[in-house]
């Protein structure tokens, strides 16, 4: 799994019809993503990264292409089969978090299996040892509305992982924290790929946060206009 | 900036010969600052004619001998002076390379331009992306120590080193963060100027 493909995308172009005009979200788009791997999706506003992460979410049929996650052709699939893969495979991270307000931390974290029809005390384990990893482990039983927005957003991280999903998608998930709290979001992203393999694609519009990525990817009218790969060189200054 | 306050700086946490000396400041700013054993000893030269430093020689038996500076009660108040000073900075010098070539864009040429802003633009990201990492592998190492040590002044000293080495890479990509917004903008403006329609 680390070392394929998770994700491979080929001419994927995706249009929205408005009226009579066509508007092309995302144009003949071809990109692989390997196992291990912490992407950004940049580009500025209309420029197709939401578009983009939706569709390699399967939230979003597109017009053309195919697309493959974990080497399954995922543009075939039903919306039953579609969202047990999902449910399987993907955890998703918000911008606005997305925790219900009536749970507690735990429940929240919970929440996934509890869909899946298993019971809160069967589960408990795996949510506290989670809410550990997120250094969570005090604010089990409070509730959202009593969490900060970066312990509300590291709950989030914690129910996105409880699945064991190896792919993580992240829509800007440090656009409602301050630069500090986004910081320690981002470096627990950073942690979960390079110390446990996980593979992560967010979206940003923050160059700071996409700075995290092994690589970056840059969208212009729907257009992939780069791919930048971290290398180790380094200026002068602080080699 | 100036060697003679680092210099300072170093003798009053403790007495030492230039070699340690020279060591001493490498491990604190040889990031962003390369000195040469020559300049430290002018400076010291300097600062013991000022009386800010004192030295004992020391006598060694096969080499020639050693002379252990330390910092006068007259340098103590100078270098504690400087240290809570605010700096009189001038602005950051507006003389960027890329504007001067903007100064000079082609009309006829809109895509050379762009071209030239987006290359510079990756060059700055990638920068980025490596001091980030150097940020990431930063906060791994003390997480790692902070695991080890096993007293409050201990842990204290890894925090310390922490917040020093981070408050240098911030600056770093915060500089590189301000290039890139001010690429984009660049980059906004000029297809405006070019493909307004």
């Amino acid at each position: 799994m680390h070392t394929t493909n998770v994700i491979s995308l080929k001419s994927v172009s995706k249009t929205y019809t408005q009226g009579k005009t066509q508007i092309p979200a995302l144009s003949n788009i071809t990109l692989t993503i390997g196992g291990g791997q912490f992407v950004a999706i940049m580009g500025a506003s209309g420029s197709g990264k939401s578009t983009l992460l939706h569709v390699i979410a399967g939230l979003t049929n597109p017009t053309s292409g195919e697309i493959s996650l974990f080497g399954q052709d995922i543009h075939t699939m039903n919306d039953a089969q579609l969202t047990r893969f999902r449910r399987e495979h993907v955890g998703f991270i918000f911008q606005t978090f997305n925790l219900l307000p009536t749970m507690t931390a735990l429940e929240n974290v919970a929440l996934p299996l509890l869909i899946g029809g298993q019971k809160l005390r069967d589960v408990r384990p795996q949510a506290e040892e989670l809410l550990a990893l997120v250094d969570l482990t005090s604010r089990q039983n409070h509730r959202p509305d009593e969490l900060s927005g970066g312990q509300q957003q590291r709950v989030a991280i914690a129910r996105a992982l409880i699945n064991q999903s190896p792919l993580l998608l992240a829509d800007e998930p440090t656009g409602n924290l301050d630069s500090k709290t986004g910081e320690e979001i981002l470096l627990l992203m950073r942690e979960l790929v390079t110390n446990q393999k996980r593979t992560i694609v967010m979206v940003t519009h923050d160059p700071k946060a996409a700075a995290y990525a092994d690589k970056i990817v840059t969208l212009s009218d729907g257009r992939v206009i780069e791919e930048l790969s971290a290398i180790g060189s380094l200026t002068p200054v602080l080699s | 900036m100036s060697v003679k306050h680092a210099l300072l700086g170093i003798l009053n946490e403790a007495p030492k010969h230039g070699y340690d000396l020279k060591r001493a400041f490498d491990d604190k700013l040889g990031d962003l600052w390369v000195l040469n054993v020559g300049q430290i000893y002018t400076t010291l030269e300097r600062l013991h004619s000022e009386g800010l430093v004192e030295y004992d020689t020391i006598e060694q038996s096969d080499k020639p001998d050693k002379k252990v500076y330390r910092i006068t009660p007259a340098g103590k108040d100078i270098f504690e002076t400087w240290r809570i000073s605010p700096l009189k900075v001038e602005p950051r010098s507006l003389r960027d390379e890329l504007y001067v070539k903007i100064a000079f864009m082609d009309d006829t040429d809109a895509e050379s331009i762009l071209m030239l802003i987006q290359s510079q633009h990756s060059t700055y990201m990638a920068q980025m992306m490596a001091l980030t990492n150097r940020k990431f592998h930063i906060e791994q190492e003390s997480k790692i120590a902070l695991s080890k040590a096993n007293t409050s002044e201990a842990q204290h000293q890894i925090e310390r080193e922490k917040v020093i080495k981070m408050a240098l890479l911030d600056v770093a990509i915060f500089h590189a963060e301000a290039d890139i917004r001010w690429l984009r903008q660049c980059e906004v403006r000029i297809k405006e100027l070019f493909f307004r329609s």
